[in-house]
């Protein structure tokens, strides 16, 4: 990566103003996404110094800043379940001081772990200036226009679950598995190897109908009859643990 | 860019390009316990804290470190060589490459829980890669230091 | 006693701590920073490089192209010489046998300004069709070396125009008649992947013209001497211009043992007078060094129904790429230190074709073809039992090597050349096997027990052997100084990567001489101040370099006596480590080194020692492990890794230990989870540690190694080797294993649970 010029705003109005005025503008969160690009970057806007590094609880659930590291909701005890066991396989802790969620999500990238459990957690993304959008379709559509990510709020849950498939610790997940429970099942899968979707629904006993809802595809990691497989597995494994929901 | 940087306590102004990561200004400035390893961030050797935390300089910009604190192994020389202690005993810092890394992320778990178990080192340790020893070593040496250390 | 001892590395706390000590941390603050343009084709010729608008930035102080370096064929295999690797490779070269291949080089002030010149400099290529897939490369129409001016030193079965680096072939007995003898006759075929070494620090050398104009080269290297002497050679200069030092290096395990930057750093302070360094980037570690030779593996073995296994036939096609380092030696010890486990067969045969295509080199790598041949030679062993419906250790145990025997291929294979023939002086591979079943609970565990619905956990072991450098030919040696106040100064050509090899010859010096390690202050691998060593490869070290340093200690011991004789002029002195006792005065070696120095009969006591193997004993080891699979998934989880080594005496039994560990995991990684992948169009798909997998701490359950009690009368103190063993068991330990737990045999590496259950859905 190599960056001509750097900018390290201290308020979110003069961050803006950078990314809408200047040409080929690219944000930087955690800063680690950015650093393995290939690419050079004209103009970079630091959000390091906006704050956005709070996670707050609110009479619906919570809001976590968009700069909140991986490792932040790790070990923030409040945080749902599924959310804080995603970022446990993420690279090391090293990495995970520096990652951001901010930039988990929009990097949107295909294999990323946060994404699937924000997804089953049907978070909303807050944007400085188009304000709130759900991030199932932020992921599908992206966004027309740039914008600064400054919040993602996440309602509160019953119950939630992550598990991930990974070659070795540490590695992209073949396929990741989010279930949040509310009053329904909320079932997310990503690196698919396509990006975290989601179905909502009753009960998730009927493994093979869950699955038959999610398209699985063959990339250099993995054929699709394999991802389905390990998809499948688990499925298996989670609906095992939300039996201990119900007698709880 | 002119960039101050608090290294160990020390304070030290630099002209850092706009991507100069710490990895290099901190080897330039003569701090060779930073290793370069992955280019990547996977690999630990380049470990250092930031503001209390661990992070891999080579993924961290020297212009976002502007006055913040910045400790690397050079300056927690005696802390470590308590630790150390343990793991030459058992030989297993082999080539020793990703021993500073190692140290660095170890002495960042021991800041936030003195009293780690096992399996709870590993979990913070897994970043950092190992490819002489095979694990094993490094962790009877710091099992056997968690244990005097209780004792 | 200084020996059998574990006491820390003499450089581990300074290491650990962070103290500047390897190349780059050596490097002089100007510098040169030097890149490498790398071939972006896996096969091209370069029609024309522009370098003029890159020299017009001031900081660029040179670009390297193969118009303006010297001209010369040579190996960059790092071996002695004359070296069994066909001389293929130029510095630099107008054909581009790689992605990666070095095109041109780039000198400058600083890393940004070499940057830019690099994105200034124009080449043209003409695309060349390549060769990527190893099983089409012999006699394809695509030649990789097509100037057919690559040579050998000695017959190799060298044939370019065939895409041949080496070929051997050897047999011994009839083969064809002992196999229609057989009861059973079993065939497979198996396959082993291109792995990286994954040493965490990158590749690095340095040059700099001394005060005195010597050409001083820091350089992460495995065989100082050899970079010397192919340096001086292809530079066209005397040998004695030219020094080179190996500080401490971030690991190698073979990745190190050939040339990599030292050409291109010499050759910039050459031409413009300044120091210069190079680090190379990770995706250069990975592109532009050298990975495990591929090998396509065939065996038939046939054997008698009551288990006598009578014949084993090997036919190996092996990748070398596009040079071919190592080339015929690797091939050579694939079966050279693994046939000779089955020494009582009435016929055996090995043949193998290396061959050349478009991909990053193979070289030199722990285990170096032993581990290949290991993974097929014990699936295979595990295989045929199973025809013959024997238990896999009766089958061994019925028909392996035992201590006091020989084997027809010692005398036969060698590594390059023909063998040495040896009788087997220690071998305690039924004890390894004693203790590795016993304690892995195979009564009750083979073949297999069932966890739940999900999860089945299955057995499964294999033997190994190794050897303990290369008999006639690797050489090393030794230099003890006696100082004042009674230490000594150890100046080894020895090459410590790590392992602790420093450590040992300390210990080993300081046995000898009967003192206090903390007595001996060890120095190493200096061309200029040390004495000759072939390097660290071979597993040599602890063997060859210990004989060298214990000749050296003890004709110290005799010099410190004589001395003492003639200074106190009697004839019966003696030194316990401590004191003198010459008649009836006693003084300390302290005092009477002092007096040595400043006061009287003043003399430098000097000893040196220098050894050649003439055998290579073998380290034995029988590595056995229990894995749980996932029926679901294929996944693949080795819960308990048990390993009894045979080394001979262990000088520093830690270091033992953790060679063993390091090498264990090692192979776990080869035989589960590393492969260096490559696109249809030769791009080495996983380039980094993001995408090629080394375990983490996380993957393995706990190792279990036992050294077991073991003399080698021709070692130092009884050691053998230990440095490559660790590696050679995992891969077929693990898929007999994965066979016992779900009756599912993978013959290619690395066993990924997509494959495992793929095969166990069929």
């Amino acid at each position: 990566m190599k960056i001509k010029e750097y900018s390290n705003p201290r308020n979110i109005k003069d961050a803006y103003e950078q990314l809408i005025s200047r040409e080929k503008a690219t944000i930087m969160g955690g800063g680690v996404f950015l650093k393995l690009q290939r690419r050079t970057l004209p103009f970079v806007i630091d959000l390091s110094n906006l704050g956005l590094t709070g996670i707050e609880t609110t009479p619906t659930g919570f809001t976590i800043g968009a700069m909140v590291t991986l490792r932040q909701i790790e070990t923030d005890a409040s945080i749902p379940d599924g959310l804080r066991e995603c970022v446990k396989q993420i690279a090391g802790v090293a990495v995970r001081n520096m990652a951001t969620v901010g930039g988990s999500v929009m990097g949107r990238y295909p294999f990323s772990d946060v994404l699937t459990a924000l997804v089953a957690l049907n978070a909303t993304l807050a944007f400085y200036k188009k304000g709130e959008v759900p991030i199932s379709e932020f992921l599908d559509q992206g966004l027309e226009k740039a914008d600064i990510l400054l919040s993602i709020s996440v309602p509160k849950v019953k119950h939630s679950f992550f598990q991930t498939y990974k070659k070795v610790y540490t590695d992209f997940s073949l396929v990741n598995l989010s279930i949040a429970k509310a009053d329904t099942y909320t079932v997310s899968m990503g690196a698919t190897p396509k990006h975290a979707k989601a179905i909502t629904l009753e009960s998730i006993d009927d493994v093979r109908a869950v699955l038959d809802q999610f398209d699985f595809q063959t990339d250099r990691r993995a054929s699709a009859a394999y991802r389905r497989a390990l998809a499948k597995a688990l499925l298996e494994d989670a609906v095992e643990e939300a039996k201990k929901w119900k007698s709880l | 860019m002119e960039v101050t940087l608090i290294i160990n306590g020390n304070r030290y102004s630099v002209s850092a390009e706009p991507d100069e990561m710490l990895l290099n200004t901190l080897r330039k400035l003569g701090f060779k316990s930073v290793k370069k390893g992955c280019d990547s961030t996977s690999c630990g050797v380049c470990n250092i804290h930031v503001d209390g935390k661990v992070v891999p300089s080579c993924a961290f910009l020297t212009v976002r470190a502007d006055h913040r604190e910045i400790t690397t192994l050079e300056g927690l020389q005696e802390r470590a060589k308590e630790i150390a202690a343990y793991v030459t005993a058992e030989g297993a810092e082999q080539c020793g490459y990703c021993s500073p890394g190692n140290l660095m992320t170890l002495m960042a778990l021991f800041n936030e829980n003195e009293n780690p178990t096992m399996e709870e080192v590993k979990h913070f340790l897994a970043g950092n890669l190992c490819r002489c020893s095979g694990y094993e070593g490094q962790h009877r040496g710091i099992a056997k230091y968690l244990e005097v250390k209780k004792a | 006693m200084s020996v059998k001892k574990s006491i820390p590395k003499v450089d581990g706390m300074g290491l650990m701590l962070g103290k500047p000590a390897f190349t780059d941390d050596l490097a002089p603050a100007d510098a040169l920073v030097v890149k490498v343009i790398r071939s972006p084709h896996a096969h091209a010729e370069i029609l024309s490089i522009d370098a003029s608008r890159a020299l017009e930035i001031p900081e660029i102080k040179c670009v390297l192209t193969y118009e303006n370096v010297p001209d010369r064929i040579f190996s960059r295999a790092g071996q002695g010489y004359p070296e069994p690797s066909p001389y293929d490779a130029r510095i630099l070269e107008k054909t581009l046998r790689y992605m990666g291949d070095a095109v041109a080089i780039v000198a400058g002030t600083t890393e940004n300004m070499v940057d830019v010149a690099i994105s200034k400099i124009k080449v043209a290529y003409k695309i060349l069709p390549a060769i990527i897939d190893f099983e089409t490369a012999l006699d394809s129409e695509v030649l990789v070396h097509a100037q057919g001016d690559s040579s050998s030193m000695f017959p190799i079965g060298h044939d370019p125009s065939r895409n041949l680096a080496a070929q051997y072939s050897m047999k011994i007995g009839d083969l064809e008649e002992t196999l229609k003898s057989c009861d059973v006759v079993h065939q497979a075929t198996y396959y082993t992947q291109a792995q990286a070494h994954s040493m965490t620090e990158p590749h690095a050398a340095v040059a700099y013209y001394d005060f005195q104009e010597r050409l001083t080269i820091i350089s992460s290297t495995q065989t100082p001497f050899h970079v010397r002497r192919i340096l001086a050679k292809n530079l066209d200069v005397p040998l004695s211009t030219i020094r080179v030092i190996k500080p401490r290096i971030g690991g190698g395990y073979g990745g190190k043992q050939a040339i990599h930057g030292e050409f291109y750093v010499a050759l910039v302070t050459q031409m413009t007078k300044q120091p210069a360094k190079l680090v190379y980037s990770r995706q250069e570690v990975f592109r532009s060094t050298y990975t495990r030779h591929q090998m396509r593996i065939d065996i038939k073995a046939g054997a008698m129904k009551d288990g006598t296994l009578k014949a084993i036939d090997v036919d190996i096609l092996s990748n070398t790429g596009a040079y071919g380092e190592h080339a015929l030696t690797v091939l050579m010890v694939a079966g050279s230190k693994t046939l000779p486990l089955y020494n009582h067969v009435e016929a055996v045969a090995f043949r193998g074709d290396v061959v050349y295509t478009n991909l990053t080199p193979g070289g030199a790598f722990r285990g170096y073809g032993a581990v290949q041949g290991n993974f097929a030679l014990e699936s295979m062993m595990d295989e045929l039992a199973g025809k013959l419906a024997i238990d896999p250790v009766e089958f061994r145990r019925m028909n392996m090597i035992k201590e006091g025997e020989t084997s027809k291929i010692f005398e036969v294979m060698g590594e390059g050349t023909e063998g040495t023939a040896m009788i087997i002086e220690s071998c305690k591979l039924d004890e390894c096997l004693d203790w590795t079943i016993k304690n892995l609970d195979w009564k009750n565990k083979y073949p297999r027990t069932v966890v739940d619905e999900n999860r089945v956990r299955g057995v499964g072991f294999a033997l190994a052997m190794q050897g303990s450098g290369i008999p006639y030919i690797d050489m090393a040696s030794a230099i003890i100084k006696l100082n004042d106040d009674g230490f000594f100064n150890l100046l080894v050509g020895a090459t410590d990567l790590g392992t602790g090899s420093d450590t040992i010859l300390g210990q080993i010096a300081a046995e000898t001489l009967g003192v206090p390690s903390d007595k001996v202050i060890v120095y190493s691998s200096d061309t200029d101040l040390t004495p000759f060593d072939t390097g660290a490869y071979a597993s040599s070290t602890t063997y060859v370099s210990g004989h060298g340093v214990r000749i050296a200690a003890e004709r110290m011991r005799e010099a410190i006596i004589d001395k003492a004789n003639r200074f106190f002029n009697v004839d019966n002195a003696t030194f316990d480590g401590e004191k003198i006792i010459a008649g009836n005065e006693t003084v300390s070696l302290a005092q009477f080194s002092t007096t040595l120095f400043y006061s009287e009969q003043q003399e430098q006591l000097v000893a040196h020692g220098s050894y050649v193997g003439t055998k290579s004993p073998p380290p034995y080891m029988v590595g056995a492990c229990e894995v749980e699979v996932d029926k679901r998934t294929g996944r693949i989880k080795v819960i308990d890794y048990y390993a009894a080594v045979d080394c001979g005496t262990p000088i520093n039994p830690n270091l033992v230990r953790i060679q063993v560990e390091g090498g264990l995991l090692q192979g776990i990684g080869m035989a589960l989870y590393e492969e260096v992948k490559v696109t249809e169009n030769g791009r080495l798909f996983n380039d980094s540690f993001l995408r090629y997998k080394v375990p983490t701490r996380m993957e393995v359950g706990p190792m279990h190694v036992e050294i077991v009690d073991s003399y080698e009368p021709s070692g130092p103190f009884g050691a053998k080797s230990v440095a490559e063993i660790g590696i050679d068991t995992p891969p077929a330990a693990i898929a007999n294993a994965i066979y016992n737990a779900t009756g599912v045999r993978i013959r290619t590496l690395p066993i990924t649970s997509e494959h495992l259950w793929r095969e166990m859905n069929k």
